[in-house]
């Protein structure tokens, strides 16, 4: 690039002070004028102005000196697309005559001379401002009443890390970002099929937060996609920060504590789910997608479940039902039968826990209280702490409020034994989100099992199945396949059989007409011909 | 969307209407008539009732998928489908109660023997009412996971109880004479009637072609279950003791250790057969709000619901001030009133639709 190339660059800060709101009403819809100084004028004061708004006027020899701006949001830009796309305006700037038979420098910008790849013309402000704060990089021309979104969408983010909340010991690393586009092509890269739909929305108003909707047509049921668009269109609200926002907005009852829509940042759990006909909501600004619709039993599978061999997998799965149950049950199961059913116990297990109890001077359902309570707060303050400080509480937890607690007599050693063994069963359950489920329903459990013993948990429990027999997710009972039955499904429900074993997808997530996934006759023999 | 259950739910409905309560009472009865032969009197009371299956599941295949007092009122005229409705109402709430305070007395004698039974009747008549309130189909799938816990829990009672099962208590056999034989199906066959809570949930049914299946699986496994347990209690107490037993069946699982560390499991079992019982009260308690509310032409179910509870509760503590006299509504007024509205009201109906049938064709040829 010469230096007396008569591009006259001049990079500037936008100043201008306005106040948003009456200002985007004013612009809003506005027409491009064939004035650039004006357009400029506009255009910043549409994005309230500020130093992070950037513009660069350049001067086209070819086009008698017309004169065009490149305008950007610094930060939000990927800086080597800026660069190159700079460079090819500026080369182009300086080239004469030979270029101008395509009449306007719109149309020549358009067609020849913008370094990268999505382009699209905008024709009103409004248009130009939103793009920009996309991160596309708007041309205005001179004398056009329309100017060129260019897609330079960047800047800074995190990038491809392995997800903190669903680790898993064999399988991939990847976790979803914060980057919708990284997202996307996360789950691209897995499944290269033409099938694979991804519809784009755009919801919030002052955060106008991008969310895609991804399925693979023809395995998704269509009722469900249309569900799931109508829904995302029906939310009117100022800001989406995260997908917990969504979900809250589309899941179909407002009022349970059991979660209705899945989540996960693992690319791959992801694409499982699509693959049995889940339909993907990613939102722009959080790693964790949600997928819908889904049933209780999903909440129990790993990712590993189908990584590990299919008995291994079958016990681990067990082993997280019982986890859930006891995660719920156990702390009401043991005031219940320390309160009201001594005689199942025996003789010398009683005697033991009366010898415990004798100088606590709490009844077992408050003990329960303020040791599971005790806990809630640590582990509560374990998720908020700087983690440089997290074996101080660990200490803390442990020695202060286990070991002299009971020797205090505050507690008895069993009921630190029963917290304890609950606490650890909480963790082994996948979703985090049913987890907290299992937490909430524990406490009502204990009230009631401290109040009206095994008879109140029955109770309790007749609630909890007609509540969960009562939720859909999407329409689809949360109990499939278990109640409603289909026995076709429970290859993977419990015990998840070998994959060969697996021929078809869940038939209440996939589509009726598209339900085989793989080919017969695949159980390894190596005395079968051909082997 | 009408709300759709399946066969195997109508199933689990049926055998929940009926089981719970009939496993607890029907032992000590046909044992104290039939002795070592009860079991006979069971079976024939399942043989004696299978023709009204027949009748039940014909009633239900007439109806061409209308809620079942509105079918009534279009085919009979409303006058004598509101009658109908009000008596099939009252039947259920009545029977609702009983089953209530049955249950109530039953954790008061067992379990909680210093709660006021206003306390159990609130909770119970309260749970009951949550169900409902979920609709037909919360209340026909939980019924199936409770069938799939009883069908699981069987086999367990059975090894557990195996070393204290005497086979040779049932021998000689058919040694009791024929005429006690019969007056022991009596009961059996009462409890048995309650299958005619299909003709409730039948409109409901995804295929209106499995009736009878339905029907017949239900009251079959139900006959099952009353069978293993008075056959049980028979083989491990002999027919001198169970007589004098309040609840055999519960006697039955208490006598069992496991290992040394459990014992006196019985609550475990009242546990997951309460789960049962809460489905019965469910059920009758769904069957009283649909028929009052569909005789009453109510836009909301949920005002009758909130009605009936309320009224439930009042009427399970006041109708039977002390413990005998519902012992004695059961022994005693229960016959008249279970035959009544099980077997004499459908059959009624069953001769309606007989009757009506030729006009019935008039008027639909007509409107085609």
């Amino acid at each position: 690039m010469s230096n007396d190339a008569t591009s006259g660059g001049s990079e500037k800060p936008a100043a201008q002070q306005s106040n948003s709101q009456a200002e985007h009403t004013e612009h809003a819809g506005q027409v491009l004028l064939p004035d650039l100084e004006l357009n400029i004028e506009r255009l910043q004061r549409f994005l309230g102005g500020g130093s992070d708004i950037v513009c660069r006027t350049l001067t086209h020899r070819s086009f008698d000196n017309e004169q065009y701006a490149i305008l950007y949001m610094d930060g939000l830009v990927d800086g080597a697309a800026i660069h190159t796309m700079l460079l090819g305006l500026l080369e182009d700037a300086n080239r004469t005559n030979e270029l101008q038979d395509d009449g306007s420098l719109y149309n020549h910008l358009m067609d020849r001379s913008i370094a990268v790849g999505k382009i699209r013309p905008v024709t009103s402000i409004d248009e130009a401002g939103y793009a920009m704060l996309e991160g596309s990089t708007v041309i205005v021309v001179g004398h056009s009443l329309r100017a060129i979104a260019v897609d330079t969408a960047g800047g800074e983010s995190r990038s491809v890390e392995e997800p903190s909340s669903q680790t898993v010991v064999r399988g991939p690393k990847e976790g979803f970002t914060e980057n919708l586009r990284t997202n996307t092509a996360l789950v691209r890269r897995i499944i290269k099929s033409p099938n694979l739909r991804m519809d784009y929305k755009v919801v919030g108003q002052e955060t106008r937060t991008n969310i895609a909707v991804v399925y693979l047509q023809g395995i998704a049921q269509d009722d469900v996609v249309q569900e799931v668009h109508r829904r995302i269109d029906a939310i009117e609200i100022d800001g989406i920060l995260e997908s917990g926002y969504i979900e809250e907005f589309i899941q179909d009852k407002a009022f349970t504590p059991f979660p209705l829509i899945q989540n996960t940042e693992r690319p791959d759990a992801a694409c499982a789910g699509i693959l049995e006909g889940q339909v993907v909501i990613m939102v722009s600004g959080t790693p964790f997608v949600l997928l819908t619709p889904v049933t209780f039993v999903r909440f129990f599978q790993s990712s590993e479940d189908y990584y590990q061999r299919y008995d291994i997998a079958t016990f681990l799965r067990l082993i997280r039902v019982a986890s859930f149950f006891i995660s719920m049950l156990l702390p009401s199961m043991y005031i219940a039968i320390t309160t009201f059913h001594q005689e199942m116990l025996p003789t010398s297990l009683l005697v033991s826990l009366a010898a415990q109890r004798e100088g606590v001077p709490f009844p077992a359902l408050v003990e329960a209280f303020l040791m599971e309570i005790t806990f809630e707060i640590l582990r509560e303050a374990g998720v908020r702490m700087p983690r440089i400080i997290g074996p101080a509480i660990s200490i803390v937890g442990a020695l202060v409020l286990g070991q002299a607690a009971v020797q205090a007599g505050l507690v008895s050693a069993a009921m630190v034994i029963v917290v304890s063994f609950t606490a650890i069963a909480s963790f082994v359950i996948p979703a985090v989100n049913m987890g907290i489920a299992a937490r909430l329903i524990r406490f009502v459990l204990m009230i009631l099992g401290g109040t009206f013993g095994l008879f109140g948990i029955m109770s309790g429990l007749m609630v909890l199945l007609a509540h969960l027999c009562g939720l859909r997710s999407f329409g689809k009972p949360y109990l499939m396949p278990i109640s409603p039955f289909v026995p076709g499904n429970l290859k993977d429900v419990l015990i998840r059989v070998p994959w060969w074993a697996m021929r078809n997808r869940p038939k209440n997530m996939a589509s009726k007409s598209n339900l085989k996934r793989e080919g017969s006759g695949q159980r390894p023999d190596p005395d079968r011909e051909g082997a | 969307m009408k709300p759709a259950i399946s066969t195997l739910q109508t199933v689990a409905i049926i055998n929940n209407a009926i089981s719970p309560t009939a496993i607890l009472s029907i032992p000590p009865v046909v044992i104290s008539i039939a002795s070592h032969d009860a079991w006979i009197s069971v079976l024939g009371a399942g043989l004696a009732y299978l023709p009204m299956v027949a009748v039940i599941a014909a009633i239900c295949r007439a109806n061409p998928g209308k809620p079942f007092i509105e079918w009534l009122e279009s085919r009979f005229g409303r006058p004598v489908g509101m009658l109908i409705g009000l008596l099939f109402g009252v039947y259920y709430f009545n029977t609702f109660c009983l089953i209530v305070r049955q249950f109530a007395n039953f954790i008061g004698d067992m379990v909680l023997d210093e709660t006021p039974l206003f306390m159990l009747i609130g909770i119970m008549v309260a749970v009951a009412a949550f169900t409902v309130a979920h609709g037909v189909e919360a209340i026909a799938r939980s019924s199936f996971i409770v069938l799939l816990m009883v069908a699981a829990i069987i086999p367990f009672s059975v090894l557990l109880n195996y070393s204290d099962i005497n086979l040779q208590r049932l021998l000689p056999l058919v040694d009791t004479d024929l005429p006690h034989i019969a007056a022991a199906t009596v009961s059996p066959f009462l409890w048995l009637t309650e299958m005619s809570i299909l003709l409730i949930f039948s409109p409901y049914m995804k295929r209106p072609a499995s009736f009878v299946r339905a029907g017949m699986f239900g009251m079959l496994f139900s006959l099952f279950e009353i069978m293993l347990v008075v056959v049980m209690t028979l083989t491990i107490f002999g027919p001198r003791i169970v007589p004098m037993m309040s609840y055999p069946f519960i006697n039955m699982v208490g006598i069992v250790e496991v290992g040394k560390f459990l014992e006196r499991i019985e609550i475990f079992t009242v546990s997951a057969w309460g789960m049962t019982m809460y489905i019965k009260m469910a059920v009758f308690l769904f069957a009283a709000v649909h028929c009052l509310s569909q005789t009453l032409h109510l836009r909301s179910n949920r005002h009758a619901l909130i009605g009936l509870s309320v009224l439930a509760v009042v009427t399970t503590l006041a109708a039977w001030p002390r413990n005998v006299e519902m012992d004695n509504w059961v022994l005693y007024d229960t016959i008249p009133f279970l035959i009544v509205f099980n077997v004499g009201l459908p059959a009624v109906i069953g001769i309606g639709l007989i009757l009506t049938r030729a006009g019935n064709r008039a008027k639909g040829a007509k409107t085609s």
